[in-house]
């Protein structure tokens, strides 16, 4: 995790929007599902290219004194910085004079320059010194304004819970054994060829944020914090599973298992070559002295995974809004 | 085999007190297979390991004027892309089967852990795998008008060679040349408190959104706050 400090001149941190409108490997479009996190296919790419565009918008420009603010394209500049931890790359590309509206970008970026994730943070910095008055920026490059940082991800994008569950709602008050634990929100059969995951149609008003359609508003907020909350303890389950099928090679009895251990191994191993994920893996599980080490590792792939912070944030702002 | 091949995160235990001191000089590589795996590319490693043996030679044990020699031989002779260098595995291989008499030769041993640290871990801290670091180190100071220079530069101060490539401002090239121009010739104390300052002082800016010649008078300035 980087560290943030607080500046001790004025300072936007979420002043700047970065937007990427188009995505191309190897000058092939992709769909860009998502626009702060891009996962890509791992072997079969050259180069990357992004297309999009950083907006200035006022709450940036109140990092320049009052007076310089109608100057901002002369005395701001705006950059993207590319980073890429383990290939020790940091590279800032110029995108335009730092005044209030919008700028386009294009950035490209070599697979030999990147491995593992990489980001691309948006900054407007002071281009040239001045003397302002105290509690503002004076120095070439000071800081004046951020925003939310584009991650991408070269490996394929996470196939959602469902594609190794089958998900069903029963009334646990019908069921012959079920109806013993009403407390139950759900139950996960791990045996067959599929799992099952059974979610307690009883509880209705829970049923009802779950099955909430709409992609904005409080039940929307909500359902992203409700399938998190439930989406961790099934993983974790699946998780458990799957790694107690693991041979000595990797192998595991049923499909469903390899493809939760392909889901998690990125998550798990960031900093390990994709090729070396499993052999550490199986070496964990192998030495019981590292048990509580495999299980936090598989707690940090979930919550690097499932987003958690995003959606709980996301439920605090809505509900903040409504009050 | 004379090609470039990765030890896997399983030859772990193949980093033994007796091969940092010498008394196992080298592993058979042929008994190794199971810990071994090709590289992403075939690299021929002949001219590389002649490069190596020639500048070993030029040396005499734990000498630290080897360090530039060794990084410009290891970086001339391995054409990685940073890709295929992030990959601990190939140090790894380099350091721990393929040459254990480099990282003896160029470090004395002390203590298993720093050596081991020396075979084994990745990055360019000073005490990382040693072919790791003088590759790394290399490609970090390389400027194409002139190959090299820098990297003679930052390798011959050990005090600013250390505090340098243990921070993440070294992977900014014009940040990373302001340091080792105005800090050449500093002694180590100098060198460890500027580091401190410029580290500070570049965290309220964007280095990457800064001219050469601003990021060296932002060094200078460094220097002069800590006298």
């Amino acid at each position: 995790m980087r560290r943030e400090r607080f500046l001790p001149f004025a300072f936007a941190r979420h002043g700047l929007r970065l937007a990427v409108s188009e995505l191309a490997l190897d000058g092939k479009s992709l769909p860009l599902d998502e626009h702060e996190v891009i996962h890509l296919d791992d072997e079969s790419w050259r180069e990357l290219r992004l297309v999009g565009a950083v907006e200035v918008g006022d709450e940036a420009l109140a990092s320049l004194p009052p007076d310089e603010r109608g100057r901002a394209d002369q005395l701001a500049a705006l950059w993207l910085v590319l980073r890429c931890d383990r290939t020790a790359l940091r590279r800032g590309v110029p995108v335009g004079p730092g005044g209030a509206g919008t700028r386009e970008f294009e950035l490209t970026v070599p697979r030999a320059e990147v491995d593992g994730p990489f980001e691309v943070v948006p900054w407007l910095v002071r281009s040239r010194a001045g003397a302002p008055p105290p509690g503002y920026a004076a120095s070439e490059g000071a800081r004046l304004a951020s925003g939310p940082r584009l991650y991408v991800y070269p490996h394929e994008p996470a196939p959602r819970a469902g594609d190794f569950l089958e998900v069903v709602y029963v009334r646990f008050s019908e069921d012959a054994v079920l109806r013993h634990q009403p407390w139950r929100l759900y139950q996960l059969e791990t045996h067959g060829d599929t799992p099952v995951l059974r979610i307690n149609a009883d509880h209705e008003s829970i049923v009802r944020v779950l099955d909430a359609r709409g992609q904005t508003g409080l039940d929307a907020r909500l359902r992203e914090v409700f399938y998190d909350q439930i989406s961790r303890g099934v993983w974790s389950l699946l998780f458990t599973g799957a790694v107690e099928s693991l041979d000595s090679e990797g192998r595991t009895h049923r499909p469903w298992q390899q493809g939760v251990i392909r889901e998690l191994l990125p998550h798990m191993f960031p900093e390990t070559p994709k090729r070396e994920r499993m052999h550490e893996l199986v070496a964990l599980r192998e030495d019981e002295s590292h048990l509580s080490l495999l299980a936090e590792k598989c707690d940090e792939a979930l919550q690097r995974r499932l987003d958690a912070v995003k959606h709980m944030t996301r439920l605090i702002e809505t509900t903040v809004g409504q009050r | 085999m004379n090609e470039l091949r990765r030890l896997r995160a399983s030859g772990r235990h193949l980093v033994t007190e007796e091969l940092a001191r010498g008394t196992v000089g080298r592993y058979d590589e042929a008994a190794l297979s199971a810990h071994l795996a090709p590289a992403e590319r075939q690299i021929a490693l002949d001219g590389f390991d002649r490069a190596l043996k020639t500048t070993l030679e030029r040396f005499a044990p734990g000498d630290p004027q080897m360090d530039p020699e060794l990084a410009m031989a290891v970086h001339q002779n391995l054409p990685l892309s940073r890709r295929e260098a992030a990959d601990p595995g190939v140090w790894r291989y380099l350091a721990v089967v393929r040459h254990p008499e480099a990282v003896r030769h160029r470090w004395e041993y002390r203590s298993f852990a720093t050596m081991r640290s020396r075979f084994w871990q990745r990055g360019t801290r000073f005490d990382a795998n040693a072919f790791s670091r003088w590759w790394w180190v290399a490609e970090l100071t390389f400027e194409p008008g002139a190959p090299y220079a820098l990297t003679r530069l930052a390798l011959s101060n050990g005090a600013l060679s250390t505090h340098l490539f243990t921070r993440q401002l070294a992977w900014h090239p014009p940040t990373l040349a302001a340091c080792v121009r105005v800090l050449r010739d500093a002694s180590g104390p100098e060198v460890e408190r500027t580091m401190r300052i410029f580290s500070k002082m570049l965290s309220v800016r964007v280095p990457e959104a800064m001219s050469a010649e601003a990021l060296e008078a932002l060094a200078r300035a460094a220097v002069s706050r800590d006298r």
